[in-house]
């Protein structure tokens, strides 16, 4: 058993909020001052300190800076991914150095402010959730323009069924209101009362009609407004009661 | 008949790692915006500029020539220029049928392979829902409960990540049954081994994200 290493060092390492290890030339662990332990939740003395961190990432990162310690004896910093069952730890930055002796290592975590860390995290997840709202609103900026199509499309072929049917309600209009006309002058006084007034109904709203007839058209200044409110249940309903309003309420 | 020039991302690759090593941003959109320019396309640039980049930038953390912080400003940095890609290369399709939810398993961070799948897929016409990096896997069944997407897409890109998802995919195949959603798998413990999919319960897994662009193609009918 080895010598307490740590009674050599001066007490204000006792609260030292990072790891402290103390490893031999081959990298075993002699010594610790329990942090890892107590994050790791398992015994680390006595170990190979390249089976305390993630072999896959970091083994030989670990034994390059392991043996340049060894043969240089020169201070390094290197980062490392420690194991904790099947989570990983997130990488921790240790100083390398090498005692007066030249035949310890000590390991040093750089110590971490957890508030920073926090500060890390969320910066993270905010650039993964702005990556999300960007590509959200390029969908949704493609759909709207998609739909806009649409509704365009829609609103010229409304414009032009109120077209053909603006023409199309005339000559049938005019030859009403024809035969309303040479039936009371056929009839002449014979035509009294409440058949008088149904025929005078008939040629008032035969006219209303044609006069509709043509308002069914929409005009530019309409189309102009029909294209600043793409709405297309808004824009066949203006259409609809352009057509139909001057004969009924809906 | 006219000649096709062909874009080698290979010339912009070096630039771009150059970019993102020393941590310039504008750098890095100039010399996507040039690859792009150049005709290179969406999966060209994902597959032969970030990936090759960002896996280098890891090389450089394990060599000691880099900071975690240096690489989570690259990774962010790629992030941000995969946005600038996708929204130009990204045309609304009517016909998006096939659903695609996608996720990284509980602890796992590294969610760029997922979104390189997502976008490209986005791209061929899916409607793809991706939940983000270290998703519960309580949380991760109950949305494939509730959203009943045609495919899964889980990643791990550490080893020891593999046994929750192992887990993750047991309580899909439990929760839907025979109506469960393809899954498919990817990260580099796959790459290695990929065989590993189908020990862990999965249906895919693919060398990248093109590759796993077609094999879902292939596999998911587009009228459902």
């Amino acid at each position: 058993m080895s010598q307490s290493v740590f009674t050599h060092l001066p007490a204000c390492f006792d609260g030292f909020p990072g790891a402290l290890l103390h490893l031999s030339p081959g990298g075993r662990v002699i010594e610790s001052n329990g942090h890892l332990e107590r994050e790791l939740g398992k015994p680390v003395v006595g170990e190979r300190f390249s089976e305390i961190i993630d072999a896959e990432s970091c083994g030989e990162k670990w034994d390059r800076v392991l043996a340049a310690a060894s043969s240089t004896g020169a201070p390094s910093t290197c980062e490392l991914v420690l194991g904790k069952g099947e989570t990983m730890l997130e990488p921790k930055a240790f100083s390398v150095l090498w005692d007066a002796e030249s035949s310890f290592i000590w390991l040093v975590q750089h110590p971490s402010d957890r508030r920073m860390d926090n500060v890390r995290q969320q910066v993270t997840e905010v650039n993964s959730e702005l990556a999300s709202a960007q590509r959200g609103l390029v969908r949704e900026r493609e759909r709207l323009a998609h739909s806009l199509a649409d509704t365009e499309r829609s609103n010229r072929a409304l414009d032009e069924f109120a077209h053909a049917i603006s023409h199309d309600l005339k000559a049938p209009l005019r030859s009403v209101a024809n035969y309303a006309r040479r039936i009371e002058e056929g009839l002449g006084a014979q035509l009294t009362g409440e058949p008088r007034a149904h025929m005078e109904l008939l040629r008032t709203q035969v006219e209303r009609m044609k006069d509709g007839a043509h308002i069914a058209e929409p005009n530019e200044g309409d189309r102009e407004r029909d294209r600043a409110v793409p709405d297309p249940v808004a824009s066949s309903r203006s259409i609809a009661q352009r057509a139909v309003s001057p004969c009924i309420t809906i | 008949m006219t000649a096709v020039a062909v874009v080698n991302p290979a010339e912009h690759y070096g630039a771009y790692l150059g970019a993102i090593r020393s941590g310039d941003r504008r750098r890095a959109f100039q010399v996507m915006d040039a690859a792009r320019d150049a005709g290179l396309d969406l999966a060209g640039i994902y597959l032969g500029i970030f990936q090759p980049a960002l896996r280098e930038i890891g090389c450089l953390w394990q060599n000691n020539e880099l900071t975690v912080a240096e690489e989570h400003l690259a990774t962010a940095i790629t992030q941000a220029a995969m946005a600038r890609a996708y929204e130009r290369a990204f045309t609304w399709r009517t016909d998006a049928s096939r659903r695609l939810m996608a996720a990284c398993v509980d602890v796992e961070r590294h969610e760029v392979g997922l979104r390189m799948l997502c976008d490209l897929l986005d791209l061929e016409g899916w409607h793809t829902t991706y939940l983000g990096a270290t998703v519960p896997s309580e949380s991760l069944v109950a949305m494939v409960r509730r959203l009943r997407p045609d495919v899964v897409a889980l990643s791990a890109a550490l080893t020891p990540h593999l046994p929750r998802l192992r887990t993750v995919i047991a309580a899909i195949r439990d929760a839907l049954g025979d109506a469960r959603p393809l899954i498919i798998v990817g990260g580099r413990p796959f790459l290695d081994d990929p065989s590993l999919a189908q020990r862990l319960g999965a249906d895919l897994t693919a060398q990248n994200a093109v590759d796993a662009v077609r094999l879902l193609g292939e596999r998911v009918s587009r009228a459902r």
